[in-house]
């Protein structure tokens, strides 16, 4: 249940900043490959997770960064991913999951995410698992590689 | 000569009275003597005057000419009296004004009253001038003057009758004598009607004149009463307010003085408007940040034309509205705060700009300067900050879909009370020691909480816990985040007093400067990671928890036989209350749900549920001379466990003990397995989020989920159940904790464990969460519920199901 705003600025500013946690939202323009990615950053704790509707209108893409190395919120996190994309507003996005901090030790592996997350099972939408660190940037370009080639413009 | 009379007369009839004319007509007919003429002279002429004088309609003045206008006079006067009548009113509509100033008030009000009796006054006078000269002259003109003009008719009749007569006599020849003598007659005694008639004429002539002479002089003199009347009345009025006036006249001197001083203060102050600058900078005080805020910014039109508009924005009630200067209608520009974001905005050619970014809106605002722009994104945020801290979580248009989409807070099904409830364990956890400032950075402010250490911090240092990963600390809002009640009541057993008690016990500058308010992100990091990853400054020697314990444990080897166990256990009931926080829910350390069980190592439970308090009494009792014997920090950390308490645990897992250690000596236990042994549910749920696992196994195959089951605490099972605990590992002789349920008839736990197993059941067959789903959660809890508010509640159940077997 990470919020994005470490890859944001990571990729935005091409450098590690140890962010706060986001209350409310934030809002980037990223450019990679010549394509801008307008990106929506929201904040993650429980009580605001209801303002997330409010988000969902002209989604194209969905970015749902996991922290894997929080085993014990991982059903939580399935929850929470798959209320957001049983939502009509989304039903055309795609999604992108980062398996964010791997360099953590007890890490979830990919696999391991993709399976606790119930993503096999989806089928209305076009998903990704990557995995990330959003620390030294690892595997944030590929996210963006793979969200640039299936997106349908 | 007659002729000519009766010509002139006829012709004078016809169109208007000569006085001289009929005189002389009268004089010839009645051949009078000059004597008579002489008489006669002084009795009518002047009736012929005043009968000229108002008789003739068609030359002006007159008595008619002197109705008109008094008739006009009294007229205007009552319009005179209505429009005084409308001054007075809004002079009285004045006092609106002065509503508060009694002193303006009551002076006009006396004004009022005395223009109301003026205005009275002139209503009586116009009256009484009304009824003078309207209405009597009226009268002489109407009726008196109407009875002469028909007494002149009848006159003007018999005088042409006079003059046939005459005619015909006239006419008659010298050879008819008897026609001549009959005419004769005829003329004799017309000659005598004409006579009466032109005295009686002449009589009312006179009279009138003697009436009129009267009445014209009687009319002006109630005229001149009336005025007299009306004047003397208003001087008397006029006199009685002079004191009153003159005193106000001092007074307004009094404060024409005053208002001239005051000028001259304002004059002085103009000499600061130059330095207005200041005075914005002032205003705009970067250092506090309102919530609410209001002010003047252009803002740019969303049309294509993108024109810039003054308006005045207010920041209230969690909204960003605004408006034109004319204070009209109110606009929406930003309907929930929670929803904005805002920043600076530099793409643009225009400087001072910012922009207000909501989903499918953004809008972009232009402050005077950049100071005013500054503080204007700082309110803003300010506000988007208290609109998520004020938050109810039932807010009313985002929870109604809420309900809908989120499973959990359908069943926070109490409501209202169930939110007072958890605000009430928040403000209690910021009500502990230390924790109204940041565990780290001392900043006010900390509605963070690092739940695996029980402490709150800021936002700025909860970010660096949450760097740090899970694994070292576990971020959570006070305001924003669901709170697990066992999670709270972790909270409420350490605090940041007692932490950095043992987090900072010997603080080493040379490694890393404590860290401060608003200090540079690299100084907290360094201060946070040495302080929690490191452990740089914890005392690796006893503290004051593990010095007492060790003294306790000396204490315990001596009296071990003492009979003070019923002593100690009355103790403990009392300490309970001592030492807990929370104790108006009769929940924390190791007090919750004691339940008799041979597992439980007897003593040494009841010896710490006393050691806070009983130092006295066993210093006393105990020979203090001696080595201590010194205990590792794993060995205190069993003790900790298995006596369930947090602080004393915390304080070991500093000092580098193993949280999923296995104990040698007893069982192969884990620190888990001795807390759940201690029944304390905060202690389990402390070493859980410090990393226990939950599935180990003891020597004899017993994971922690067997010992709750054993020891019939459902609550206990519960939480175990949440923190995923496998049911189906089986101990030494084979059995699962469903068998030992079963065994031991707790159909708490037994629906429980059952419930739990359909939820992983259905958890890997279907993809979407279901209704049983539900049920499991709700269930869940209300079991942690009433694990957490009324433990006993739960352990009586049990009980009662245990009694008939």
């Amino acid at each position: 249940m990470k919020v994005l705003k470490a890859i944001l600025y990571k990729l935005k500013l091409g450098q590690s900043v140890t962010t706060i946690p986001t209350v409310g939202f934030n809002v980037e323009t990223v450019s990679y490959k010549k394509v801008n990615f307008n990106v929506w950053d929201v904040g993650g704790q429980d009580k605001i997770r209801p303002l997330w509707r409010h988000y969902y209108t002209g989604t194209q893409g969905l970015i749902f960064v996991v922290d894997c190395a929080d085993v014990d919120r991982i059903e939580e996190a399935k929850q929470e991913l798959h209320r957001i994309i049983n939502d009509r507003e989304m039903k055309d996005t795609l999604i992108l999951i980062f398996a964010n901090k791997q360099d953590l030790p007890g890490a979830l592996k990919p696999h391991e995410i993709q399976e606790k997350l119930g993503l096999p099972k989806i089928r209305e939408h076009n998903w990704y698992v990557q995995p990330s660190c959003a620390t030294t940037g690892d595997g944030l370009y590929e996210g963006l590689t793979w969200l640039t080639s299936n997106h349908k413009s | 000569m007659l002729m000519c009379g009766v010509f002139y007369l006829s012709h004078q009839v016809r169109r208007t009275l000569c006085p001289f004319a009929l005189w002389r007509v009268i004089l010839l007919q009645f051949g009078l003597s000059a004597a008579q003429l002489s008489t006669a002279w002084v009795v009518i002429p002047r009736s012929f005057w005043i009968r000229s004088f108002h008789l003739e309609g068609g030359r002006p003045g007159g008595l008619g000419l002197l109705v008109k206008t008094s008739k006009e006079m009294t007229d205007a006067g009552k319009i005179y009296n209505a429009n005084f009548g409308n001054f007075i009113t809004s002079v009285k509509d004045l006092t609106v004004y002065f509503n508060e100033d009694t002193f303006v008030m009551g002076n006009v009000m006396k004004f009022v009253q005395v223009l109301s009796d003026l205005k009275s006054y002139h209503v009586m006078l116009e009256d009484q001038i009304g009824r003078a000269v309207s209405t009597v002259l009226n009268n002489f003109v109407k009726k008196d003057i109407k009875r002469v003009k028909d007494t002149k008719k009848y006159f003007d009749k018999i005088t042409e009758e006079l003059d046939t007569a005459l005619n015909k006599n006239a006419q008659i020849i010298k050879a008819k004598p008897q026609e001549a003598e009959e005419s004769r007659k005829l003329v004799l005694a017309t000659r005598s009607a004409f006579g009466v008639t032109a005295f009686d004429y002449s009589l009312q002539i006179n009279e009138l004149q003697s009436k009129e002479r009267q009445d014209v002089l009687n009319t002006l003199m109630s005229f001149m009463n009336a005025q007299y009347t009306f004047f003397h009345q208003g001087f008397d009025l006029l006199k009685d307010l002079q004191p009153t006036c003159k005193g106000l006249g001092n007074k307004i001197q009094n404060m024409n003085e005053r208002a001239q001083a005051e000028s001259k203060e304002m004059e002085g102050r103009r000499s600061m408007i130059p330095k207005i600058e200041e005075f914005w900078e002032i205003a705009f005080d970067g250092t506090k940040i309102p919530v609410t805020m209001e002010g003047y910014l252009y803002k740019r039109a969303t049309n294509a034309f993108k024109t810039w508009n003054r308006r005045w924005f207010t920041i209230k009630n969690n909204q960003l509205i605004y408006q034109k200067r004319s204070k009209g209608i109110i606009t929406i520009a930003a309907e929930d705060l929670r929803l904005c974001n805002v920043k600076p905005f530099e793409e643009i050619e225009r400087r001072f700009c910012f922009e207000v970014v909501s989903p499918g809106k953004t809008i972009v605002l232009q402050a005077d300067s950049e100071q005013i722009r500054h503080s204007w994104i700082q309110a803003m945020q300010a506000g988007i900050n208290s609109a998520f801290n004020l938050m109810s979580p039932r807010p009313s248009s985002v929870s109604q879909s809420s309900l809908e989409t989120v499973g959990s807070s359908l069943h926070d099904k109490p409501g209202e009370d169930e939110e007072c409830k958890k605000q009430s364990f928040r403000s209690k956890i910021q009500l502990l020691p230390g924790n109204e400032k940041c565990a780290d950075c001392k900043q006010d402010q900390a509605t963070w909480a690092c739940i695996n250490f029980g402490i709150t911090v800021c936002i700025a240092c909860s970010g660096v816990h949450r760097s740090m990963g899970v694994h070292l600390s576990k971020v959570r809002s006070l305001t924003l985040d669901k709170w697990e009640p066992e999670t709270a009541k972790v909270m409420l057993e350490l605090g940041n007093a007692k932490i950095n008690q043992i987090y900072e016990g010997k603080v080493d500058e040379s490694i890393a400067q404590p860290a401060i308010p608003h200090c540079s992100n690299a100084m907290r990091e360094k201060w946070i990671r040495a302080k929690y990853q490191h452990k740089h400054f914890v005392c690796k020697e006893s503290s004051i928890f593990t010095e007492k314990r060790n003294r306790f444990r000396r204490f315990k080897e001596n009296k071990k036989q003492r009979s003070s166990r019923r002593k100690a256990k009355e103790k403990e009931k009392e300490n309970a209350t001592v030492k807990t926080v929370s104790e108006d829910s009769g929940l924390g350390g190791s007090t919750d749900q004691i339940p008799s069980s041979p597992e439980l190592p007897r003593n040494l439970e009841e010896g710490f549920a006393t050691s806070d308090s009983s130092d006295a009494e066993y210093m006393d009792d105990s020979p203090t001379n001696g080595e201590t014997p010194s205990f590792s920090p794993q060995q205190n950390l069993y003790d900790a466990a298995a006596s369930g308490l947090l602080p004393q645990m915390c304080e070991c897992l500093a000092q580098g003990a193993n949280v999923n250690e296995m104990d040698d000596n007893d069982k192969m236990r884990t620190p888990l397995h001795k807390a759940v042994t201690s029944c304390s549910l905060t202690a389990v749920e402390y070493l859980l989020l410090n990393g226990a696992k939950v599935n180990v196994p003891d020597q004899n195959c017993q994971t922690v989920l067997h010992l709750a089951t054993q020891l019939g605490n459902t609550g206990m099972v519960c939480l175990l159940l949440k923190r995923g605990a496998d049911q189906t590992a089986k101990d030494v002789d084979g059995q699962d904790p469903i068998m030992i349920a079963i065994t031991t008839t707790n159909a708490d736990i037994v629906t429980l464990l059952r419930l739990a197993r359909l939820n992983e059941e259905i958890r890997e067959t279907e993809m979407h969460p279901g209704d049983e789903t539900m049920t499991f959660q709700e269930v869940f809890r209300d079991f942690t519920d009433l694990a957490c508010d009324s433990p006993e509640k739960l352990h009586r159940n049990s009980q009662g199901k245990d009694d008939p077997v």
